[in-house]
C-alpha cells in the first residue's frame, strides 16, 4: 500500500489549480455591519421601501440570535465586522458582450467559460455573477420568446416587484437560521427565474459564481419559481481565487414548484479549500437551500458535487407539501487535506403519497472530516409517504473521518422509510483484483471511486457531468483516483 | 421536580444514619455538581425528544425506612426459576427476600464501605449525578479469576408505594480475568408514581464475559432512567438485552467503551409501548482499540399514542482499525398516532473499518397480511403472527432458558392486550 500512500501524499501537496485573482476596480463599501450599511446597500441597489424594511427586520433579529455551534465542524470565529458587505465591479457593463471588461472576460476564460462561445457551443445561458452584481446575461432573447424570466435578483426587484415580494422568504423565511437571517439583511444580488405555465425551459440555465474581491462575503439570493406544468433545470457552479483570509459565503436559494412542475437544481462547488498544509484561507460555505413542492405532482431534485471550501455547512431540503410530490437529493462530497463538510438534506413529508430519495456519497481523504446530517420527517397527514436514504462513505488515509447523523421522525404508520449507510475504505481485495489485471493502483482507485459516485453523477445534466468529473480529478487525483 | 426541590430531599439523605459516613463527601460533591449542571431541557441535543414534563411537575421524595415494609406484594408473579435473586423494595435491600449466593462476593456498599473506591466517579450527566447524590443502595459484585457462574444473579427492583418516591440504586460490577456472569435487572411495580434512576458501572477484565438482561415492566405511572457504563478490556464480551413494556417514560443510556483489543459488545433491545408511553434508548459504543466488534440492534413496536426514541451512536476512534460495527434500528408503527424518532449515528475517525447502520420504520406489510388472510387466518391472528415474527428474533440472544421463556410469555401477554 506504500504506492497508495505516495499517491495520497502527492495529492496532499497539490496546489489549487484555479487560484488566481483578477485585477478589476471594484466599488466596495468599507468593512463593518450596521443599519447604515444595510441602508447603503439598499440605496445603491435602488430598492423599494418594503425590501429595506424586510432587510432591517432580519438584521434586528440577527443581532439577537446566537451563532449556531451544533455542526460537526471546527473553524475560527468569524468577525462579521471585518467583512465588507458590498462589492461591485466599477465599470458597469450593459448591452452586448463587447462592452464587458476584457479582464473580466479573461477571468471567465481561465475558468473555462468562454461567454462569447457559449451560445454556439453549449446551449447554456449564463447569468454570470461576478462578486455581487450581475455583469452579463446571455440568451435573454431566446428565453424571452418562451416568456421565461431569467435575470439578476436586483433587476427582478425593479421589473417584477410583485412576484419577488410574493415569493421572497416564502420558503426560507428571514428568521430561518442564523446565516439565512444574515443573508436576508445584507444580500446583494443573485438570480431570479420564473418559468411560466406549461413551459419547458429549452436550455439549462446556469450561473457561475465567483468570489473575487478580498474580504468580501458573498451573500447571494436565488429564487426560482416554476409555474404549473413547467420544467426547468438550473446549474450552479463555482470556483474562487486563492486567498489567505477566510471568506464567508452565506447564500440562500429558494425554489417553488407549482402543480406538475419540475425543478432540477444542480451544483458543482469548487471553492478554494484552504492551504493544503495549514488549512488556512479556505471558503466558509454556509448555505441555506430549500425548495417547496407547493402543489400536487410537483418535483424538486437537488444534485450536488461538493469538492471545494474549507468548511461546508449546507442542507438542500425539500418540503413535500403537495400530494404525490417528489423530492430528491443526490450528493457527492469530497473532503481532502483540512476540509470539513457537514452536509445532508431534509425531507419534510406533508402531503399524501409523497416520495423522497436521498443518495449521499462521501469521500474523505487526508485530514478531511465529513458529516452526513439529514432529517426525514413524515408528518401525520402524509399517508403512504415513502423515503429511501442511502449514505455511503469511503475513507482514504488514516487521518480522516466520516460521520453519519440521520434524524428520522415518523408520525404516520402507513409511511415506509428506510435508511442505510456504510462506511469503509477501499478493500485490499478490490485493489488486488485490479492490480492483478494490470491496472495501476492510481487507476484502480479512480475506477472504484468513480463507480462509487456513479449513482449521483448520472443525475447531473450533460454539461455539468464533464465538469464534475474534472473537479473530482482535481480534488481526488492522487488521494483517491 | 425542579432543581430547587431537590435541596430539602438531599438533606434527608445526609441525615440518614444507617449508611456509611464515607460516602457523604462523594454524595455532596455530586449534588453540587448537579446543581451547577441543572436538569436537561429540550435544547440539549441529546434530550430533544424526551418528554420531561411529568418529571418536572411531580415532587418526588426519598424513600425512608417506613417505605421498606413489605405489606402485600405478590412476588410469585415475577418469579423466574433457576436464578439467584436479590430483592430491593422501594430502594431498600431486603435480605429476607433474597437468596444467599456463597460463590460470589457481594457487598452492600452503603453499609460496608470496604470497596468505596469502586464507586466510579459519575460523568456530568445530570441523572448520573443525581444517582450518586441520592443513592440508596450500592451493590458491588466481584467475580474471582476464572470463575464461571452458571446461575444468573437477578436484581429484583420493586417499586410499590402510595407515596411518590425517588429510588436510586447503584450497581458496580467487576469481572476478573476469564470469569463469566449473567446479571438480570428486573424492574417491577404496581400502581405507584415512582422515579427510578439506576446507575450501573461494569468493568470487564481480559477474556471475561458479562450477559446483562434488563426486564422493565414498571407500572404506567413510573419513570425509569438507567445509566449503564461499561469498560471492556481485551477479548472481553458484553451482551446486553432489554425487554421493556413499561413504564410511562423510560430512558436507557448505555455507554460502552471497547478499550482492549478484540473486545466485543452486542447491545439489543425490544420496546413495546402503548397508550402514551415513551420508551427511549440512547446508546453510545466507543471503539478505542483495534479488532473490536460491536453490534446494536434495537426494535420498537408502537401502539396508540406512544412514542419511541432510538439514538444510537458508534464512535470509531483513530486507533480502532479493523473495527467491525453494525447498527440497526427497526420500528413497527401499529397506530396512526404513534411517533418514532430514530437517529442511528456513526462517527468514524479510522479508515480500515467496516461500519454500517440501517433504520426502517413502517407498519405491517399489507401484502403479507393479505397472503396470510387468503390462507384462512383471521386478521388478528395474521397481525399477531407478523408482529411476533418481527420481534422474537431478538429473544435468541438470551441463553438462559427460563428467563427466555419468562420474557416471551410477557411478550405474548402484551400482544394479546395491545396488538389488535
Amino acid at each position: 500500500m506504500s504506492n497508495e500512500q505516495q499517491i495520497i501524499d502527492s495529492n496532499l501537496n497539490k496546489d489549487y489549480e484555479y487560484g488566481f485573482v483578477s485585477d478589476i476596480e471594484s466599488d466596495t463599501i468599507p468593512p463593518g455591519l450596521n443599519e447604515e450599511v444595510i441602508r447603503t446597500i439598499s440605496k445603491k441597489k435602488e430598492e423599494p421601501q418594503w425590501l429595506l424594511d424586510w432587510r432591517l427586520k432580519a438584521f434586528s433579529l440577527w443581532k439577537k440570535s446566537p451563532e449556531p455551534t451544533w455542526a460537526n465542524v471546527k473553524y475560527e470565529k468569524i468577525d462579521y465586522q471585518a467583512i465588507s458587505y458590498f462589492s461591485a465591479p466599477k465599470k458597469k457593463v450593459l448591452g452586448s458582450l463587447d462592452e464587458v471588461d476584457p479582464e473580466l472576460l479573461a477571468t471567465y476564460n481561465k475558468l473555462g467559460i468562454p461567454l462569447e462561445e457559449q451560445k454556439m457551443l453549449s446551449g447554456v445561458a449564463v447569468d454570470a455573477v461576478f462578486d455581487s452584481v450581475s455583469v452579463a446575461t446571455t440568451f435573454k432573447e431566446d428565453l424571452k420568446k418562451e416568456g421565461i424570466i431569467f435575470c439578476s435578483f436586483s433587476e427582478a426587484v425593479k421589473k417584477y416587484p410583485d412576484m419577488v415580494r410574493k415569493y421572497l422568504g416564502s420558503v426560507v423565511p428571514h428568521s430561518d437560521n442564523y446565516y439565512a437571517t444574515l443573508n436576508s439583511a445584507v444580500f446583494t444580488d443573485g438570480s431570479f427565474v420564473y418559468i411560466p405555465k406549461g413551459v419547458r425551459c429549452p436550455m439549462e440555465l446556469s450561473t457561475y459564481f465567483r468570489i473575487n474581491e478580498a474580504n468580501t462575503g458573498q451573500f447571494e439570493r436565488t429564487l426560482i419559481i416554476a409555474d404549473e406544468g413547467s420544467h426547468v433545470s438550473y446549474l450552479e457552479g463555482c470556483t474562487a481565487p486563492m486567498r489567505d483570509e477566510n471568506q464567508l459565503h452565506a447564500a440562500v436559494v429558494e425554489l417553488v414548484a407549482h402543480k406538475n412542475a419540475t425543478i432540477k437544481y444542480s451544483t458543482v462547488q469548487n471553492w478554494y479549500p484552504g492551504n493544503p498544509e495549514t488549512g488556512a484561507g479556505g471558503i466558509y460555505n454556509f448555505v441555506t437551500k430549500r425548495g417547496i413542492c407547493l402543489e400536487e405532482n410537483s418535483r424538486i431534485s437537488w444534485t450536488q458535487v461538493e469538492t471545494g471550501s474549507a468548511v461546508t455547512w449546507k442542507y438542500p431540503s425539500c418540503i413535500l407539501k403537495g400530494d404525490n410530490s417528489v423530492g430528491e437529493f443526490y450528493s457527492v462530497a469530497v473532503t481532502n487535506n483540512f476540509q470539513q463538510a457537514d452536509t445532508g438534506t431534509k425531507m419534510i413529508h406533508i402531503g399524501k403519497n409523497t416520495k423522497s430519495t436521498i443518495i449521499s456519497k462521501g469521500i474523505s481523504a487526508g485530514k478531511g472530516q465529513q458529516t452526513y446530517r439529514g432529517e426525514v420527517k413524515i408528518m401525520k397527514g402524509a399517508d403512504n409517504a415513502r423515503n429511501f436514504s442511502q449514505c455511503d462513505s469511503i475513507l482514504i488515509g488514516d487521518k480522516c473521518g466520516a460521520h453519519t447523523f440521520p434524524y428520522i421522525d415518523v408520525r404516520n404508520p402507513s409511511a415506509q422509510m428506510e435508511h442505510e449507510a456504510t462506511t469503509s475504505n477501499i478493500g485490499e481485495d478490490q485493489m488486488f483484483y485490479c492490480n492483478q489485471r494490470g491496472i495501476s493502483t492510481e487507476d484502480a482507485v479512480s475506477m472504484i471511486v468513480n463507480g462509487f459516485c456513479k449513482d449521483v453523477f448520472k443525475e447531473l445534466p450533460m454539461e455539468f457531468a464533464v465538469e464534475a468529473t474534472k473537479l473530482m480529478e482535481v480534488s481526488l487525483e492522487g488521494s483517491v483516483g | 421536580m425542579k432543581v430547587e426541590n431537590f435541596q430539602s430531599e438531599f438533606e434527608k439523605v445526609l441525615n440518614k444514619t444507617n449508611f456509611s459516613k464515607k460516602f457523604k463527601p462523594i454524595q455532596e460533591k455530586a449534588f453540587h455538581q448537579f446543581l451547577d449542571t441543572g436538569l436537561p431541557s429540550k435544547k440539549w441535543e441529546d434530550w430533544r425528544f424526551t418528554k420531561l414534563n411529568k418529571f418536572s411537575k411531580t415532587l418526588y421524595k426519598v424513600s425512608e425506612t417506613e417505605h421498606s415494609q413489605i405489606t402485600d406484594f405478590n412476588f410469585s408473579k415475577h418469579h423466574i426459576s433457576d436464578v439467584s435473586t436479590l430483592t430491593f423494595f422501594n430502594g431498600h435491600y431486603k435480605k429476607e427476600f433474597s437468596d444467599h449466593i456463597p460463590e460470589i462476593e457481594i457487598i452492600d456498599g452503603l453499609i460496608d464501605s470496604k470497596h468505596k473506591e469502586e464507586i466510579s466517579s459519575p460523568t456530568d450527566s445530570p441523572f448520573e449525578l443525581l444517582n450518586t447524590a441520592f443513592m440508596d443502595s450500592s451493590f458491588n459484585i466481584f467475580t474471582k479469576k476464572n470463575q464461571i457462574l452458571e446461575k444468573p444473579i437477578r436484581f429484583l427492583i420493586v417499586s410499590s408505594s402510595e407515596d411518590k418516591l425517588m429510588v436510586s440504586p447503584n450497581i458496580n460490577i467487576k469481572l476478573e480475568e476469564n470469569s463469566e456472569l449473567t446479571l438480570i435487572e428486573h424492574h417491577v411495580g404496581e400502581s405507584s408514581n415512582f422515579f427510578i434512576n439506576t446507575s450501573t458501572h461494569a468493568q470487564l477484565l481480559d477474556n471475561s464475559k458479562l450477559r446483562h438482561i434488563r426486564i422493565q415492566s414498571n407500572s404506567d405511572s413510573t419513570i425509569n432512567f438507567s445509566n449503564i457504563d461499561v469498560n471492556q478490556n481485551q477479548n472481553s464480551q458484553y451482551d446486553f438485552f432489554q425487554f421493556a413494556s413499561g413504564p410511562e417514560l423510560s430512558r436507557l443510556n448505555i455507554h460502552t467503551k471497547l478499550n482492549g483489543q478484540g473486545a466485543e459488545c452486542s447491545l439489543n433491545g425490544l420496546s413495546l409501548s402503548s397508550s402514551s408511553q415513551q420508551l427511549g434508548a440512547h446508546i453510545i459504543t466507543n471503539h478505542f482499540s483495534p479488532n473490536c466488534i460491536s453490534k446494536q440492534n434495537f426494535k420498537n413496536i408502537l401502539q396508540d399514542k406512544s412514542s419511541g426514541i432510538f439514538n444510537g451512536k458508534t464512535i470509531v476512534n483513530i486507533d480502532a482499525q479493523k473495527t467491525d460495527s453494525k447498527q440497526s434500528n427497526k420500528n413497527l408503527l401499529l397506530s396512526k398516532d404513534a411517533i418514532m424518532n430514530s437517529n442511528p449515528q456513526l462517527e468514524i475517525y479510522a479508515d480500515d473499518v467496516k461500519c454500517s447502520h440501517g433504520s426502517t420504520t413502517g407498519s405491517l406489510d399489507e401484502e403479507a397480511l393479505f397472503y396470510l388472510r387468503s390462507r384462512g387466518l383471521s386478521l388478528d391472528r395474521a397481525r399477531n403472527l407478523l408482529v411476533r415474527g418481527f420481534a422474537t428474533e431478538l429473544f435468541d440472544i438470551i441463553k438462559h432458558e427460563s428467563t427466555k421463556s419468562f420474557i416471551s410469555d410477557r411478550f405474548e401477554n402484551w400482544l394479546k392486550n395491545n396488538a389488535s
